[in-house]
């Protein structure tokens, strides 16, 4: 079972705020998605390895070099909020104070 | 004019070449019925000052006879491929001002052979549902009606219900889609119409918006399995963009789609097929498409793929671990949306944007997926998960040691009403029981129209088939076809 308070320190983790309503209908939720997902449970795995890709070829491998031209402007051009302007100006991600 | 829409891509093809209409005018017609049925809400962007440039394009290289494989061809592209200049929301809020500066490998090879971008279609949000009832744009509706409840609007199914929406009410010749644990092939189940998710790595993922990179993978909508024949020769290949891309020749399609199936050895898991929980009129499907196959030829075995029980429950580990990881790169900062935030910190700008610009359901999988990763259950669950789709690509490996190809229903039921199955996640979740076990193997998939339910609508039957050999999901889609063709796969009134 998943508590409300588990459910506050995941949402801390994943930078995502919820009421405390909810935070209630969540801590139900995610509850019955893991009953489900329990059945995993059931099985002994100790012995097998995991499969963290269905493509078992070698990755490839490529030069380290600049294949693409500068495109500092394009970077800047899906900006929003009040200091996208700014930004697009100074080009520079404008974001708030981080250092008090 | 209007009866043009409802050629299929070969046909057009031909008549283009005749010159019995032009690309311009097969276009008009296709912007035309969009704009009749804007009630279905399957496009979030429409494109008719391109399309219509494209199309003129495509009429002078009919008119130089240099025309290319799908030349003046209308088709949608579901909003989850960015296309450069063009909106590319994935259905949310967090990118509902987000226009590339590039074009995705998969909607450029398709232009690149010809054919007409009409707009980008509906999606529930980052890929994740199964009835398109999660997209920041609203709710797609599906052209089909229930027999028993004409009132009752349904779901097209998820999460490329625009794009299957779109074909089935000739809004486009074909669509664009993209399937992680069944996203094409149920709605194309729901609205009957043919849905390919070809091999893991075929098609390019470069300018897909990711949601569960190890799984996500192109596909298409079409109305016959020659047109979804067509399609995939023009959408797959190696692309150097994406990592994950095979370098192996696509071969020619097209001719899997007279081929007899005779003598071929077709694998059927008889064991789910006995589970409870099925409803009779999909198993009945499934024993009509079993006589459809014997009598063309096809020796049926029976085979086992003995962990598809767990493949659910190992998906929705994997899948939302993937997206959590993916999903975090939306901050605000670079591009998307950003929350009003002044006077706040750097942190709670994250936390406010993250908070207003995503949907329930993306927060629901984002908090999942950071659970399952947290260090405490990283072994049980993730880890887990994972030896788990081991087990079941073992037993898919096993049975195609056995078989040329698998057939499983689609779906588990007919499509819904819009605001059924909306009670608990776990019921939504259930809808991708049959698809989950092939991607979590990586393996092509066909779903074709098979049968119609008793309330009058269309029904899948999933032929899956082994790594690369989309040549053979055709072969036995396009037999499953030939032996439905009694049955109209139409929607009322269109």
């Amino acid at each position: 079972m998943i508590t409300i308070e588990e459910v506050k320190k995941i949402s801390k983790l994943t930078k995502l705020d919820f009421s405390q309503e909810q935070m209630l209908n969540l801590a139900g939720e995610l509850t019955e998605i893991m009953n489900m997902i329990n059945i995993l449970n059931e099985l002994e795995c100790a012995e097998i390895e995991p499969l963290t890709s269905v493509c078992d070829r070698n990755q490839r491998l490529r030069q380290d070099g600049v294949l693409s031209n500068d495109i500092s402007g394009e970077l800047f051009t899906n900006l929003s909020g009040d200091k996208a302007e700014l930004a697009k100006e100074i080009k520079c991600f404008v974001v708030p104070k981080v250092v008090e | 004019m209007s009866e043009i829409i409802k050629y299929t891509i070969s046909q057009a093809v031909k008549a283009l070449k005749n010159k019995d209409f032009s690309s311009t005018e097969l276009t008009i017609a296709h912007l035309e019925q969009m704009n009749k049925h804007q009630g279905l809400n399957a496009y979030i962007t429409e494109t008719a000052d391109i399309a219509l440039k494209r199309a003129g394009i495509a009429d002078q290289n009919y008119h130089n006879n240099s025309q290319r494989l799908l030349e003046g061809i209308p088709i949608a592209v579901k909003d989850l491929f960015c296309t450069k200049g063009v909106l590319s929301s994935a259905g949310s809020k967090m990118l509902s001002n987000f226009i590339p500066n590039y074009e995705s490998t998969v909607s450029q090879k398709v232009q690149d052979h010809g054919a007409v971008m009409l707009g980008k279609t509906n999606m529930d949000e980052f890929a994740m549902g199964s009835a398109n009832i999660t997209s920041y744009f609203g709710n797609v509706i599906s052209p089909w009606r229930a027999a028993d409840c004409p009132e009752m609007p349904l779901v097209p199914g998820g999460s490329s219900g625009g794009s299957a929406s779109a074909v089935s009410a000739f809004l486009a010749m074909a669509a664009l889609g993209s399937d992680t644990g069944g996203s094409v092939r149920q709605p194309a189940s729901f609205t009957g119409l043919v849905g390919f998710k070809p091999t893991y790595g075929r098609c390019s993922r470069f300018g897909m918006i990711a949601f569960a990179s190890s799984l996500d993978q192109a596909g298409v909508f079409t109305r016959t399995v020659e047109d979804c024949a067509l399609m995939l020769e023009s959408m797959m290949g190696f692309d150097e963009k994406d990592s994950t891309s095979i370098d192996f020749d696509v071969p020619q399609l097209r001719t899997a789609c007279n081929a007899s199936v005779k003598n071929m050895k077709i694998g059927v898991p008889f064991d789910i097929m006995q589970q409870d929980g099925i409803q009779p009129e999909i198993i009945k499907m499934w024993q009509d498409t079993i006589d459809i196959l014997k009598n063309d030829g096809a020796e049926i075995i029976d085979i086992s793929i003995p962990h598809s029980k767990y493949a659910l429950a190992a998906y929705y580990v994997i899948a939302p671990a993937e997206a959590s990881s993916n999903l975090s790169r939306y901050d605000g900062i670079r591009y998307g949306f950003r929350a009003e935030t002044a006077g706040m910190s750097i942190d709670e700008m994250y936390t406010k944007t993250r908070s207003e610009g995503f949907g329930s359901e993306v927060k629901r999988r984002i908090m999942i997926g950071t659970y399952v990763l947290s260090s405490s259950f990283m072994d049980a669950y993730y880890l887990k998960a994972q030896k788990i789709r081991r087990l079941i690509s073992d037993d898919f490996r096993k049975a195609f040691l056995q078989v040329e190809a698998i057939i499983l229903p689609s779906t588990p039921s007919e499509a819904f009403g819009i605001n059924q199955k909306q009670d608990n996640p776990v019921t939504m979740y259930l809808n991708d029981l049959f698809t989950i076990p092939p991607s979590l193997a990586g393996l092509p998939c066909c779903s074709v129209p098979a049968g119609m339910s008793s309330n009058n609508l269309p029904l899948g039957m999933q032929v899956i088939s082994k790594e690369l050999d989309e040549y053979n999901s055709l072969r036995v889609a396009a037999t499953i076809e030939r032996g439905s063709k009694n049955i109209s796969f139409k929607p009322k009134g269109f």
